[in-house]
């Protein structure tokens, strides 16, 4: 693996990692804020979805160049 | 139970409409998209070999990055359009402002203080996806300034939601003299004064409701709401809404002392410049001193009187109190206003050749009702709670106000001292 590729696997990492922390704060804030409680589900879950499809398609390309 | 001691209800939430989002997206696409798009299709054609294969490798991994920050960015966009709303109760209008994540605004008025709502629409796109920018109108706003809420989806919808609060004649308001005179009669005159001056209150609501409207027709026919009008037309509503503006003034004046004895009127303590206050507040006044030949001067300063109060407040009710009393009181001559300050207090002085004040008049000039002899001739929209108020809001702020003068034709110096922000 390309030293290049292993700095792009760190960076993707923490960039995961504070997607994470942003969804948090996010549903803290729907779950607080939102008038509308099923929007605080439906937010988080379609924002979780495609953190989770970005996550594994880094994942997949890892366990591929290792 | 009065009215305004009925809790807050009937909420109806209005979210931004939907183009909001729709543009910071727009924008994010434009400006997130386009750049990495642009790199690929030149890359293949310019780069090739072994650094072309080194690209190929890490495009997919710098392609998730850029997904995942876009993704990232987009959550943020719909959490600053999602979470900023207007909630509009028979109380108050609410307006919460998502700035981002970390920072969220929430402002609220009382909507009696309502003025006039109306409606605009700016672009092609609006009439077509319906939404426009509503103007809402309250004495805090200031003469010229509104509160804005744009974009908002069916901007009617939102205008007469605010409308349908506004006190009505015979709505709620006007039942509260019938409730009192169900209950037992009051035997003493302290009993009668109450009972009187919610009679007062509750009319003034009703006079409000009918002012307010018509104030918001008058607007809406300059603004061109129901078309094109004629110019001589437009000239008439002009005049009118000018009247009826006064007359809410007047109205509030009233509705302001019945909530300062009730001790529900608020002072939100900011610190701001009082220099400034009295510049701007002197400027807005000129023309109509120009217009009776008053020669009025403020003798302005270099630097900043810093006081911490409520600005609206005191522009609203003492500054254009006085300064609009000066000019009514004033036949001919001048008016001198002068700010000056030392390490603790700030002094207001506002010094006419008026008509004066007699001695019997001066001990009633700053009381509930309380008119000078001159003031029906004088000035016959005097409601006699204009100082009333002013010395309500001075005395709230600490502050202290008084009047002097040498007699009916000598003139008068009224003078307003504040504390300074320590």
């Amino acid at each position: 693996m390309f030293v290049v590729e292993r700095f792009f696997f760190i960076l993707i990492g923490i960039a995961l990692i504070a997607a994470a922390g942003l969804g948090v704060a996010i549903y803290y804030h729907f779950s607080k804020f939102s008038p509308d409680e099923s929007v605080t589900t439906t937010t988080i879950s379609i924002y979780g979805i495609g953190v989770g499809a970005i996550a594994l398609f880094t994942f997949i390309i890892m366990i591929l160049r290792s | 139970m009065t009215p305004s001691e009925k809790p807050a209800n009937e909420a109806s939430i209005v979210h931004l409409h939907w183009i909001a989002f729709a543009r910071d997206i727009g924008l994010l696409v434009a400006g997130v998209f386009f750049p990495p798009v642009i790199v690929i299709v030149f890359s293949n054609n310019l780069i090739t070999g072994d650094v072309a294969i080194a690209i190929g490798r890490i495009m997919p991994l710098l392609g998730a990055l850029w997904a995942l920050l876009v993704w990232m960015t987009m959550a943020l966009v719909w959490t600053k359009y999602y979470l900023s709303l207007w909630i509009i109760t028979d109380k108050h209008v609410v307006y919460v402002n998502q700035i981002n994540l970390f920072i969220r605004q929430v402002a609220s008025w009382d909507i009696e203080t309502v003025e006039s709502v109306s409606v605009s629409a700016e672009d092609p796109l609006a009439a077509t996806f319906n939404y426009g920018t509503v103007w809402i109108k309250t004495p805090e706003a200031g003469e010229t300034e509104y509160i804005v809420a744009t974009p908002i989806p069916d901007p009617n919808n939102l205008r007469d939601a605010i409308l349908s609060h506004i006190p009505a004649p015979a709505a709620a308001p006007y039942a509260a003299p019938t409730t009192e005179a169900a209950s037992p009669a009051p035997s003493t005159s302290e009993g009668t004064s109450e009972t009187q001056s919610e009679l007062i209150r509750s009319i003034s609501h009703e006079m409000k409701g009918h002012l307010t409207r018509s104030q918001v027709t008058f607007a809406s026919i300059i603004a061109g709401d129901f078309g094109e009008v004629p110019e001589s037309l437009k000239n008439i509503a002009g005049m009118a809404l000018a009247d009826t503006r006064e007359g809410v003034e007047t109205v509030m004046d009233i509705l302001n002392s019945a909530n300062l004895k009730k001790g529900t009127l608020m002072i939100e303590r900011q610190t701001f410049d009082l220099l400034g206050s009295v510049r701007e507040s002197v400027a807005k006044f000129r023309p109509e001193a120009a217009k009776k030949g008053l020669d009025l001067r403020f003798n302005d300063k270099i630097g900043s009187c810093l006081i911490e109060g409520d600005r609206a407040k005191l522009e609203h009710h003492v500054l254009r109190n006085l300064l609009d009393n000066s000019i009514h009181y004033t036949p001919k001559g001048s008016i001198e206003v002068n700010l000056t300050w030392d390490l603790t207090s700030a002094t207001l002085s506002i010094i006419d050749t008026g008509v004066g004040i007699s001695p019997a008049d001066m001990s009633h000039l700053f009381t509930e009702g309380g008119k000078g002899s001159d003031s029906s001739r004088v000035n016959p929209a005097s409601t006699g709670y204009g100082l009333y108020v002013a010395r309500m809001v001075v005395e709230g702020h600490g502050g202290k106000i008084w009047a002097e003068s040498d007699g009916p034709g000598h003139g008068s110096r009224f003078y307003v001292k504040l504390p300074l922000h320590p």
